[in-house]
């Protein structure tokens, strides 16, 4: 049997004492795409850049294990991240405004990379820069070569970044946020954009958000984190239709339009927590309805199989 | 008649530039836009960054000057109004903005920010200010210890609720509510609906509702008003506009979320981006985006009719 493109196991990030990021495993197979959803401060976007190895050196403890195809990452030394980063794992951030160089001009932010991971230079980096802008869509590509980061739309420049990020051809695109600072009808072009690449070029995605719609636009599979813990997994539309996690159940009923109007929304009392100040047992306990005496003690464990959830009173038994 | 009515109302904003700053042309944030707004009703306008639903809001509560048209609140002009008339206006028409870390002042307490409207507007003896906060604070979820706290030392949940508590001391007839759960986590945004709705069922306040969520939209309005680059290009029914959208632009908005529009709004592309508005399209704003525009959308601007009960704005429906 071969190695999944990316195994995650164990991984914990830590900030000096605070651990943001506790235990997390999954699995993303090739061609594969993955929703990693929660709220702020669950952890999501620093797991993510722990795969590229952007987490600062300093203060930042990581933990567990990072596999692509079988190759450790975790502990990876500096030089050795260079073909890896952008070559085989990209990542598409949430704001292109601030993710673009604004002295830089489109042609020298993809010919970069086009040097780096495809050893392309001159006019044959020109033309393969055009196809790329062509290719995610952005009107006239050959004159959008000259422009600055600052003449484009929001829109536009994350069609840039995305550009950037495939022109390497990497075998998986990290997606941070990568709508969220845009207008619904733009974000709905770039999601379907990344769902015709991905398919086209045989990709993987891991994409990140706290939006559930969004998931259930461009993932097959989902993993639910919340304070720095997954919580349930599993096919992005069993999930969602029917959670297994009480804040899994929470979170999709505190989405307005998502089901048919049904008069109040079920939201979830409380706050999220700080990571500072995680309660003890189950880290939802506090807020969960089904809260027992058991879950402020003990951590659950996750069930096996496709369908995980880590819950003691799962809701399963309740339908 | 209708406790808030918007009629033809224009609001524009210099565009300076060179090296005296004179004005060298104006945008047109919001141009002819009217609507009503009954007691105990949700009235949401819609529409994506730009399309002049915040300087709406804004105009309405006299935080802008509008170029024309006018503002009636029980009929009575508000335009003009001046000296005690507009203070009691003041006090009838309050707002809760989008992001309540910047609409609190970081140095005053949760309670000075809602005693001051209290105490300006004499609705209570001195003596009694901090009582009627507590009740205050009690009806949007906060607790008497949160009363001498200051912003910082609250949640983002919270410091909205604190913003929501400062409109409601008050006690406004119309609250216009800009983006207000848009910066929130979505099991707290639910917190934050729902108590909004409890707060119109009990009092029968009137809410303009910004946002350009479809999905909150839906939920919480009775009515919406969509717009488009400063006007409004369909109005009627919330859950009649959502389940079966008229105008292109409204079709392509529903068909923009994700989860929403799958039945209704099959098959209809998305596409182009939000023109300048410094140099808005002829004719028919949406016409460069519009999949049915044709010669008569480039050359004419569709005033708009009313098509049993819903206001629509294009020349092909």
């Amino acid at each position: 049997m071969t190695a999944p493109l990316l195994e995650v196991r164990d991984l914990s990030v830590s900030f000096g004492a605070v651990q943001v990021v506790d235990g997390l495993s999954y699995v993303i197979e090739r061609g594969q795409s993955l929703g990693l959803v929660g709220e702020s401060g669950c952890g999501k976007s620093v797991s993510s850049l722990a795969l590229l190895g952007l987490l600062p050196p300093r203060g930042c403890r990581v933990e567990g294990s990072i596999r692509l195809e079988g190759r450790e990452l975790v502990g990876l030394p500096a030089p050795q991240w260079m073909p890896i980063r952008g070559g085989r794992i990209a990542m598409v951030f949430q704001d292109p405004m601030t993710a673009l160089n604004p002295l830089l001009t489109v042609e020298r932010h993809l010919r970069e990379v086009l040097a780096i991971h495809q050893g392309l230079e001159g006019e044959l980096a020109r033309k393969e820069a055009t196809r790329w802008l062509d290719r995610v869509g952005i009107p006239d590509p050959a004159a959008r070569l000259s422009t600055y980061p600052h003449e484009l739309s929001g829109g536009m420049r994350q069609r840039v970044l995305i550009a950037m990020a495939l022109a390497g051809k990497p075998d998986l695109l990290v997606a941070d946020e990568p709508t969220t600072a845009l207008d619904v009808t733009i974000q709905a072009q770039i999601l379907d954009l990344l769902s015709d690449l991905r398919r086209e070029l045989g990709m993987s995605m891991l994409f990140i958000t706290h939006d559930l719609g969004v998931v259930e636009r461009v993932a097959d599979r989902v993993a639910v984190l919340y304070a720095g813990r997954k919580v349930e997994e599993g096919e992005v539309s069993e999930v969602l239709r029917a959670p297994l996690h009480p804040y899994t159940d929470g979170l999709v009923g505190s989405v307005p339009g998502f089901r048919p109007r049904s008069g109040r929304l079920r939201s979830i009392p409380g706050q999220v927590p700080s990571p500072a100040a995680w309660p003890g047992g189950c880290r939802f306990h506090p807020r969960c309805p089904h809260s027992q005496e058991d879950c402020t003690r003990i951590v659950p464990t996750e069930s096996s199989g496709s369908r995980k959830v880590a819950c003691h009173h799962a809701l399963e038994a309740q339908r | 008649m209708s406790l808030l009515s918007v009629r033809g109302l224009s609001v524009s904003f210099p565009v300076r530039g060179g090296l005296w700053g004179r004005v060298r042309q104006r945008v047109h944030a919001v141009q002819d836009v009217s609507f009503d707004l009954q007691a105990g009703e949700t009235l949401s306008l819609v529409g994506e960054s730009g399309c002049g639903k915040s300087t709406t809001g804004r105009a309405i509560l006299r935080l802008l000057e509008p170029d024309a048209g006018s503002i009636l609140l029980d009929g009575a002009e508000v335009r003009t109004m001046e000296g005690e008339a507009l203070r009691s206006f003041r006090r009838q028409v309050q707002i809760v903005f989008q992001d309540p870390s910047a609409a609190l002042n970081p140095r005053r307490t949760a309670f000075q920010a809602v005693a001051e409207g209290l105490i300006v507007h004499g609705l209570v003896s001195r003596a009694s200010v901090r009582d009627r906060v507590r009740e205050i604070f009690d009806l949007v979820g906060l607790s008497d210890e949160h009363l001498d706290r200051f912003p910082h030392a609250f949640s983002g949940g919270q410091r909205q609720r604190i913003g929501i508590a400062r409109a409601l001391a008050l006690e406004p007839r119309v609250l216009v509510l800009d983006e207000p759960v848009s910066a929130l986590d979505v099991s707290v945004q639910a917190q934050v609906l729902n108590l909004l709705e409890d707060i119109q069922a009990r009092t029968g306040m009137a809410y303009l509702f910004i946002a350009h969520d479809m999905g909150v939209v839906r939920h919480v309005a009775h009515r919406l008003a969509v717009m488009y680059l400063g006007r409004i290009v369909e109005e009627g029914p919330a859950e009649e506009v959502c389940a079966s959208p008229r105008h292109p632009y409204t079709r392509m908005l529903v068909a923009s979320v994700p989860s929403l529009g799958e039945r209704s709004t099959a098959g209809t592309v998305v596409r182009g981006e939000l023109p300048s508005p410094l140099t808005p399209p002829s004719g028919c704003a949406f016409h460069p985006r519009c999949p049915h525009a044709q010669d008569r959308c480039r050359r004419e601007r569709p005033q708009g009719e009313v098509v049993s009960g819903r206001f629509q704005a294009c020349w092909y429906l």
